[in-house]
């Protein structure tokens, strides 16, 4: 159990979150733009940072009461840190990164060599174990970071944007694998990110941090379904997020209900799902063409809205749908309010999670 | 209209490109032509028998083991100095900075000077070590000293700026995985960062054994204690000049080889 309230000065605000608790088992994500702040919480909460005032407890153990000059030094904290761009030491090898916590609290070598091993096998990586870092692949490196913040067995565990550095196909693949590695370690867990989708994903309670504060606060279900902060909603429109029902056919074809549009997915998941489509994803034509792609829908324009690379094209299929499109399409089909078109995207570009 | 002006620049082109490669050429005939010529002057027989000779050898010997300990002591010295540069802004960080270069620009006889009357009989340090029976100038020990204030600077710009490239994350990473400050240093900035540290150890070294001017003017010039290559080649110049060339080209492919070193270890790093 977590239980913390600082306040820090940052170079433009005052990073003042308020209450911040986290239960055991539980994760709290806090999800924000790039200068929110939201990463000086990690480094507050980890003792990288020292605020200028504050209390903080985990698990009964007072680690910062500046009130009462308490200050328990990073090393002294147990807290597992994933940092953004994982921040693996490039002069060991994964098997050195993941032991290295645990030479660090002086266990002996033969159970290091054992809870490496243990841990290397379930992140799919014992393979690689005795590789540089340096040689990895992106999937490889944030497991190896996952498992080095794990394997000390912390008290809470930190993780700075876990899945930013991936690219778009593994990280559907980890997300996935990190919300089952975050459960099964029973800690409190606060996870950074700019990403509502990881947000929904792998966290119980998400909070939404806006220039050193949280603007909004609650479970993801009341997050994108009452989104009462106009960061949220923002991302909600334009990440075409959705509450539906998984429904499989007689040929068993998989499709998300969303109000009646039955939208193509590859999913295992069953009953109410949210889905997600990105519109980089959706593609805008005059008329239907052929393609491999399973989701075609008709409708009409109701709005465009240009922002700096892309112009959101939302259409109206029964839902509204936004197709981020570049400008020069928009010049090409000659794309006005109230156009007649056709949307396209396959089934593997929606995003299924609970 | 068109072509001609075409033809124009293209011939434009040709004359830089000719300007430019006799440029380039002058300056590194320039440079090569004095090296080369110091290869000449001596056959191989004659190169065995001068390095073989007590002043050559002794010179060698002073210089080989003075720049070691130089070395060893500005890397001892410098190392916390350059890491604190590198990650403490404090008041005066500038001032401290421009202190620790100034040997660079500064000429070695200046130090030479400065050092002598710092520590020299009357010096201001010098007379209260006389005090002890403790008398620095031209014994071994002002050869080092000279060789430190002159030296000290190729290792300590160079070291800041390998801390500095040093991501702090791998630090705080280590500290949330248990260990303090010290061993975070030990385990992991000195490690990433040894490459280029190495690289400025070389030239640190290189740069101790060309002094001069300082360990002339501080140490004075007697063989054996304090007659390092440099000033045993300036010496025997006058007397047996076989001497001096085979010493200077000991130095010349000596500094030759480090130089490329360095650059090889840069080079690495950098990839």
């Amino acid at each position: 159990m977590l239980e913390s309230c600082f306040k820090s000065t940052l170079r433009d605000f005052t990073l003042d979150v308020g209450e911040l608790n986290v239960e055991d088992g539980k994760t709290l994500a806090l999800i924000g733009t790039n200068g929110s702040g939201k990463s000086t919480v990690l480094k507050v909460l980890s003792g990288i940072i020292k605020p200028q005032t504050g209390r903080i407890v985990l698990n009964g153990k007072v680690l910062l009461d500046l009130e009462k000059g308490v200050f328990v030094a990073p090393e002294e904290r147990n807290i597992g840190y994933m940092f953004q761009n994982y921040a693996l030491f490039p002069h060991m090898t994964i098997a050195e990164n993941i032991a290295y916590g645990l030479e660090a609290r002086k266990m002996p070598g033969e159970e290091i060599d054992k809870r490496v091993l243990e841990l290397c096998e379930r992140m799919g990586i014992d393979k690689v174990m005795h590789e540089r870092v340096t040689r990895l692949s992106g999937g490889q490196r944030q497991r190896t970071a996952l498992a080095r913040a794990i394997a000390p067995r912390p008290g809470l565990l930190l993780l700075d944007e876990p899945l930013a550095a991936l690219d778009v196909r593994t990280q559907e693949q980890m997300r996935r694998e990190l919300a089952a590695a975050i459960r099964s370690e029973g800690i409190p867990c606060i996870i950074v990110t700019h990403s509502i989708i990881d947000a929904l994903a792998v966290s119980d309670t998400i909070a939404v941090i806006d220039k050193g504060s949280i603007v909004a606060c609650g479970t993801p279900e009341e997050i994108i379904h009452n989104p009462s902060h106009g960061f949220i909603s923002s991302f909600a429109e334009n990440l075409n997020l959705f509450r539906g029902e998984v429904v499989v056919d007689d040929r068993g074809m998989v499709f998300v209900n969303v109000a009646g549009v039955k939208i193509h997915a590859v999913t295992a998941l069953s009953g109410t799902v949210s889905v997600g489509i990105r519109p980089e994803e959706i593609i805008i034509s005059r008329g239907e063409f052929n393609s491999s792609a399973l989701n075609t829908f008709s409708g009409k324009i109701t709005a465009m809205d240009a922002s700096d690379m892309y112009t959101y094209v939302s259409v109206d299929i029964g839902i509204t749908l936004a197709a981020a499109i570049t400008k020069q399409s928009i010049e090409r089909l000659d794309l006005k309010v109230g156009d007649e078109v056709t949307l396209t995207f396959k089934a593997t570009a929606v995003q299924v999670f609970v | 209209m068109n072509t001609g002006s075409k033809q124009n620049s293209s011939a434009g082109r040709m004359l830089t490109s000719v300007i430019a490669g006799i440029l380039i050429f002058s300056f590194l005939f320039f440079i090569t032509i004095p090296l080369a010529a110091l290869f000449t002057r001596v056959t191989p027989a004659d190169f065995v028998t001068a390095i073989m000779s007590p002043a050559a050898l002794d010179a060698l010997w002073l210089s080989a083991v003075t720049a070691s300990i130089s070395t060893v002591i500005v890397v001892v010295l410098g190392t916390p100095l350059a890491y604190v540069n590198a990650r403490v802004a404090y008041r005066g960080r500038n001032i401290v900075d421009t202190l620790t270069d100034l040997p660079i620009v500064l000429p070695p006889t200046v130090a030479g000077l400065a050092l002598l009357i710092a520590f020299g009989r009357n010096g201001l340090v010098g007379q209260s070590l006389g005090v002890f029976g403790i008398y620095l100038p031209f014994t071994t020990l002002a050869v080092i000293i000279s060789q430190i204030f002159v030296a000290s600077p190729f290792y300590i710009r160079q070291a800041r700026s390998s801390f500095e490239a040093v991501d702090k994350d791998y630090e705080s990473a280590s500290r949330t995985l248990g260990e303090g400050p010290a061993r975070t240093f030990f385990r992991v900035t000195l490690p990433i960062a040894a490459s280029a540290l190495l690289s400025g150890i070389i030239m640190t070294f290189a740069r101790a054994l060309g002094e001069f001017g300082a360990t002339l003017m501080f140490a004075g010039n007697f063989q054996g204690t304090t007659q390092t290559m440099p000033l045993a080649i300036y010496t025997t110049m006058q007397s047996d000049i076989n001497v001096a060339v085979a010493l200077a080209i000991v130095l010349v492919v000596f500094s030759f080889s480090v130089i490329l070193t360095v650059k090889y270890i840069s080079g690495r790093g950098d990839r």
